[in-house]
């Protein structure tokens, strides 16, 4: 600028950063920081990245604060405390950024679901239990491969199916459903649900996946779970073919849990008039944070959530790329 | 512009000594200098040590359009009892296409009148000139922003490529 003085000089540092929160691509932000020293400084020491990723994706605001693994054998250096802010400070630009970019797209999505955590209700178990919707085919050795709810009078009775995902903290995209599809008396059926809902967040005590127990529904009842993340609605088609729910946005999934509420019955079976829903396969399409980001839950208050804390592991640092 | 005879008009007097006269109404846009009129009704006369005359008769500029274009939508609705959507949709359009045209100035000048609706408070000013330079920022390569402000580059080259290799993604689709 005029006299060499830089446009974050000019402006001061309250309408700078008033300019660079305008900014909506983290990519823009990462520019920023090559575009000379004096700007790699103000993007880092205001906490830009942050600032952008928590517009961009609230769950982050989750987080109580962040736990940086030390190498064992480390030396605690001896060094100013205005060092240490600054690398504080770098360090929480790098785990944003990494978040940020995770928001760019949504390359790279994979099936994650781990476990089955349970059913509100089965119809035959274990025959239709909710671990038939891990398999993609409508048969295995000539039996139908679904899960069934139990038949209700009332058509507005909902259902819900929780599953486990492999990692603690995740980016879910997508959420793929398939109904299932039956054959009696001549007819077609298709046990759809009016509307669906994703409920994504963690137990309030710790899981051990030994103790699933697929046939007891009270193990999934809300008031077990912390939900950091409620979806808005879904209608479902009435349709044998796996359909796709993308989210609004990537949400972070925080303690690797995923409830499907099932909204609604549209199909009534012939063979006793009640209303049924009928599920054939469910995936959870998403991107793993790990191994450089974890969720770390040593700390919640036992039953109360809240105190998560985001993990950061530098030693894995030179070996991932900020995303890409 | 309608004006009624009694209105009040104010003096503004810029860094450099040159006075501006406007009507209370167009001075009032400016929040800082409705507070000062509110606290004191009788000043006429105010001075602006933070803002040269070259920028505050651009502000000023600014704030006659915006009374102006308010005015006429005001009188709008009041000749036919409601304002019609289609006509307020164009005068919105016809708004935003002088803002535009406005914001066609060197960078040296856009900062200075980001800083002059910061001081004055005219909030209309402030998004508009900020959204301009954030747009100067958007999709541009550091390159071109280097080049927009005026900014050496005092990173080393080893400093750069070891941030682009790390986010190569941030760097695919500028301009």
């Amino acid at each position: 600028m005029e006299n060499g003085s830089d446009l974050l000089e000019w402006l001061g540092r309250d309408t700078s950063i008033r300019v660079f929160s305008y900014l909506e691509d983290p990519a823009d932000l990462v520019r920023a920081t090559t575009v000379s020293r004096s700007w790699r400084q103000f993007v880092i020491a205001n906490g830009l990245s942050k600032s952008l990723c928590t517009k961009l994706c609230p769950d982050v605001s989750y987080f109580s604060g962040i736990k940086e693994i030390t190498p064992p054998g480390t030396v605690q250096l001896d060094e100013s405390n205005s060092t240490t802010e600054w690398r504080n400070h770098e360090r929480d630009h790098k785990i944003y950024t990494y978040i940020n970019s995770f928001l760019v797209s949504t390359e790279g999505a994979t099936s994650c679901i781990s476990h089955c955590i349970g059913a509100s209700s089965t119809d035959h178990f274990p025959q239709e239990s909710i671990e038939n919707t891990l398999e993609p085919r409508e048969e295995v050795d000539w039996n139908q491969s679904h899960w069934s709810s139990v038949g209700e009078v009332d058509p507005a009775v909902p259902e819900s199916l929780m599953y486990l995902l492999n990692y603690d903290l995740a980016f879910v995209d997508e959420i793929m459903i398939r109904p299932s599809q039956e054959f009696f008396l001549n007819e077609d059926y298709i046990y759809s649900s009016k509307f669906v809902r994703f409920k994504l967040g963690h137990s309030k005590l710790p899981i051990t996946t030994a103790v699933f127990n697929l046939q007891q529904s009270h193990q999934i009842a809300d008031e077990n779970y912390v939900w950091t993340y409620i979806s808005p609605q879904y209608p479902m088609e009435q349709e044998n073919v796996l359909q796709s729910f993308k989210l609004p946005r990537p949400v972070l999934c925080i303690g690797a849990v995923v409830k499907v509420e099932l909204l609604g019955r549209v199909v009534k079976h012939d063979f006793d008039d009640l209303f049924y829903i009928c599920i054939c396969h469910v995936q959870v399409r998403g991107r793993t944070l790990l191994p450089l980001l974890a969720a770390d839950f040593s700390e919640t208050v036992h039953g109360h959530g809240g105190g998560v804390l985001l993990k950061y592991n530098p030693m894995v640092w030179g070996r991932t790329r900020i995303g890409g | 512009m309608a004006r009624s005879s009694t209105e009040n008009m104010i003096t503004l007097m810029s860094s450099d000594g040159e006075e501006f006269m406007v009507t209370e109404k167009v001075a009032r846009e400016c929040t800082t200098i409705r507070n000062m009129l509110e606290d004191d009704c009788v000043i006429t006369n105010i001075p602006l040590p933070n803002v040269t005359s070259d920028i505050l008769s651009m502000v000023i500029e600014y704030c006659m359009e915006h009374v102006a274009a308010a005015e006429k939508a005001a009188a709008e609705t009041a000749e036919k009892g409601s304002s019609s959507a289609p006509a307020a949709a164009k005068a919105n359009k016809d708004l935003e296409e002088w803002d535009k045209a406005f914001m066609n100035v060197d960078v040296y000048t856009l900062c200075d009148l980001i800083l002059a609706a910061n001081y004055l408070n005219v909030s209309g000013l402030l998004d508009l000139t900020i959204q301009t330079a954030a747009n100067l920022i958007k999709g541009k390569s550091p390159e071109q922003i280097r080049k927009t402000f005026h900014i050496q580059n005092d990173l080393s080259l080893e400093e750069e490529e070891k941030i682009r290799s790390q986010t190569p993604w941030a760097f695919e689709k500028s301009e």
